[in-house]
């Protein structure tokens, strides 16, 4: 049997995930430990976790750095990546939508301004209903900008939908439904294969 | 502006010394072996037409290509695939050549990928192309080529995964999906994205039989006695069961070559070049998360230049193959022996002399360029040279050994 590596993102997804690996059967408690290590052996289940941010986890599967990750599906649909996206885990459930001020009433003026953390997302969708945009990348707090008058509408990840109510934003359309997935290395998938079966049918059957 | 002065654009790269030696060892080798089976080298402009490319390729690739203008106005690419210049060149140039026709070629290959996280934009391709042949051997036979190639190489551990597009194709054309609805499954099958696959196929217009087919298929890989058992308890059309034979044909011939270790199969193997037809392949090792190789039929290819001709091929990536001997360990340089002659007396006449001697033994000679003690010494040791020859007396060279030679080892 090989070690497999597994990526996991880091923060609020790696918890579930954590506590995913856990019921399992693979030994997390070292996982569990609060401390600033980022890669993990856990040799009696010939395991490494190694924690990311989400980007870099498409990242390090697609180049076989590690075999398995998990990471949000709205990283996977802002950057194509040549991996094998096997299993909806089912935790971590968002949408990811449009939203803006609530009397604003020029959703379908000729030329929208939006601002997002998710470019590619908001650029195909918008696309795709013909409608014209520029794109401003946002990082951190993205409901300022229709506040301040920066954009019109922004396209982001919305949970409970608290945040844009404190802050007087609405939202308008969803665009995708978002829940945390299993994405397989495409060679290590079938290098592999036995060891990644044996994990990926464990975490099959928890998540049923 | 000064950092364009020393910086590379993105995805091109310098080749160092050793990386040169690497490279020119791999691609000797792999010319050798393909020489050895036949092929006949070729090349093609690093310049063509935009035009060349078909509508179709270009529907998904024009993004991808690196296009410059010529002096006349007309729109030029940068070569971005070696097969679709090479098909045009035998439907031109050698249609009444003998047949089987059988090419091969190293050559750079220039693609723009959006997301570059290391991806190279310039890169080198070595490959075949077998023209005329439409049978499963010619399959057989450049799945062959790639697995005695890597052995050649010194490669252990690698796989062939071999897969039969016209299978996917031929159930997904039966859908009569909209464009982009097919472009989908292809994506959704291609990453075995079972989520999204189940979710579109569950809810389209399809008999139960194909429905079953097709949610199995991205899931149907590994050995090929499991996949074709498996394969056989499955609901196959007759309009299918020729291209499983053909795939099972192919994984037969190949076992009786005694290559079986080598081979897997995966129906659910997709590849990005639409063009396409049959049996396709792509190559690996477990040490290297990538792929090595990748080909296949592509029998519809040279119509778009007014030739029918069925045709198959494949090629390496040969930085991949490179990364992937350097990880197995595989990659040994081998140093002739270096001598430095220092000619302390402006000896010309002695000095050559003894230069010629040693080229005829086909050591690495060169005459000292400097003068200095210290500098000598640390030339000599920066460049791992064996032996100084000193002139300091006529007739009597005096030899300093710094590195005792072995024949054959660096």
């Amino acid at each position: 049997m090989e070690t497999v590596k597994i990526g996991l993102t880091k923060g609020r997804l790696a918890e579930d995930a954590i506590n995913l690996l856990s019921k399992c059967g693979i030994n997390c408690s070292s996982l569990k430990e609060k401390n600033r290590k980022l890669v993990f052996d856990i040799p009696e289940n010939q395991i490494q976790v190694i924690l990311l941010k989400a980007v870099d986890v498409t990242t390090y599967v697609e180049h076989g750095v590690v075999d398995i990750g998990i990471v949000g599906k709205d990283v996977l649909l802002e950057q194509e990546k040549q991996l094998y996206e096997i299993v909806d885990l089912k935790f971590g459930k968002c949408k990811i939508s449009v939203a803006g001020k609530e009397n604003f009433s020029e959703v379908s003026k000729k030329h929208l301004r939006v601002a997002t953390k998710y470019p590619n997302i908001a650029k195909n969708y918008f696309v795709n209903k013909g409608q014209s945009v520029e794109i401003i990348k946002h990082e951190g707090s993205v409901e300022l900008a229709p506040l301040m008058g920066l954009t019109d509408v922004i396209v982001d990840i919305v949970e409970t939908g608290n945040t844009l109510k404190a802050n007087g934003l609405v939202i308008y359309e969803d665009i995708a439904d978002i829940s945390a997935r299993l994405v397989v290395n495409k060679v290590s998938y079938k290098t592999k294969k036995n060891e990644l079966a044996k994990i990926i049918e464990a975490i099959t059957k928890v998540i049923d | 502006m000064v950092s364009k002065k020393v910086l590379l654009p993105e995805g091109v790269q310098d080749l160092l010394i050793d990386d040169c030696i690497y490279r020119r060892k791999i691609e000797n080798k792999l010319m050798e072996t393909f020489n050895q089976l036949g092929y006949m080298e070729v090349s093609t402009p690093t310049l063509e037409y935009y035009n060349l490319f078909s509508y179709d390729y270009l529907l998904k690739n024009s993004d991808k290509m690196f296009k410059l203008i010529d002096t006349k106005g007309s729109l030029l690419v940068l070569r971005p695939d070696c097969t679709i210049p090479i098909a045009r060149m035998v439907a031109t140039k050698m249609k009444d050549f003998v047949y089987p026709l059988k090419l091969c070629y190293i050559q750079n290959v220039f693609r723009i990928d959006e997301e570059q996280a290391g991806k190279k934009r310039e890169y080198r391709q070595a490959g075949v192309e077998l023209f005329g042949i439409d049978s499963y051997q010619a399959d057989v036979e450049v799945i062959i080529t790639a697995i005695e190639s890597l052995k050649e190489l010194g490669l252990e551990d690698f796989q062939i995964e071999i897969g039969q597009i016209k299978l996917i194709k031929e159930l997904i054309s039966k859908l009569n999906l909209s464009e982009e609805d097919e472009e989908k499954l292809f994506y959704y099958i291609e990453n075995k994205n079972f989520i999204d696959l189940d979710k579109m196929v569950t809810s389209i217009n399809i008999d139960e039989d194909d429905l079953e087919v097709l949610i199995k298929i991205p899931k149907l890989f590994g050995s090929p006695n499991m996949v074709f058992e498996t394969l056989q308890q499955m609901p196959i059309k007759d309009n299918l069961k020729a291209a499983v034979e053909d795939l099972q044909n192919v994984c037969k011939m190949v076992e009786q070559y005694g290559y079986g270790e080598y081979i897997s199969v995966d129906l659910g193997l997709v590849s990005r070049m639409g063009y396409y037809t049959g049996i396709i392949f792509k190559g690996y090792t477990k040490d290297l998360g990538e792929v090595l190789c990748s080909g296949g039929r592509y029998d519809k290819l040279l119509e778009d230049f007014g030739v029918t001709c069925s045709a198959t091929g494949f090629a390496f990536v040969v930085n991949k193959i490179t990364k992937a001997l350097k990880i197995q360990e595989k990659l040994e340089q081998i140093k002739q022996k270096h001598i430095l002659i220092v000619d302390n007396l402006q000896q010309q006449e002695e000095t050559i002399k003894l230069l010629k001697t040693f080229r005829k033994k086909g050591y690495i000679v060169e005459i000292s360029l400097l003068d200095k003690e210290e500098e000598i010494m640390e030339y000599s040791q920066k460049r791992r040279v064996n032996e100084i020859w000193r002139l300091n007396r006529v007739g009597e060279p005096t030899v300093t050994i710094l590195e005792e030679w072995k024949d054959g080892n660096c």
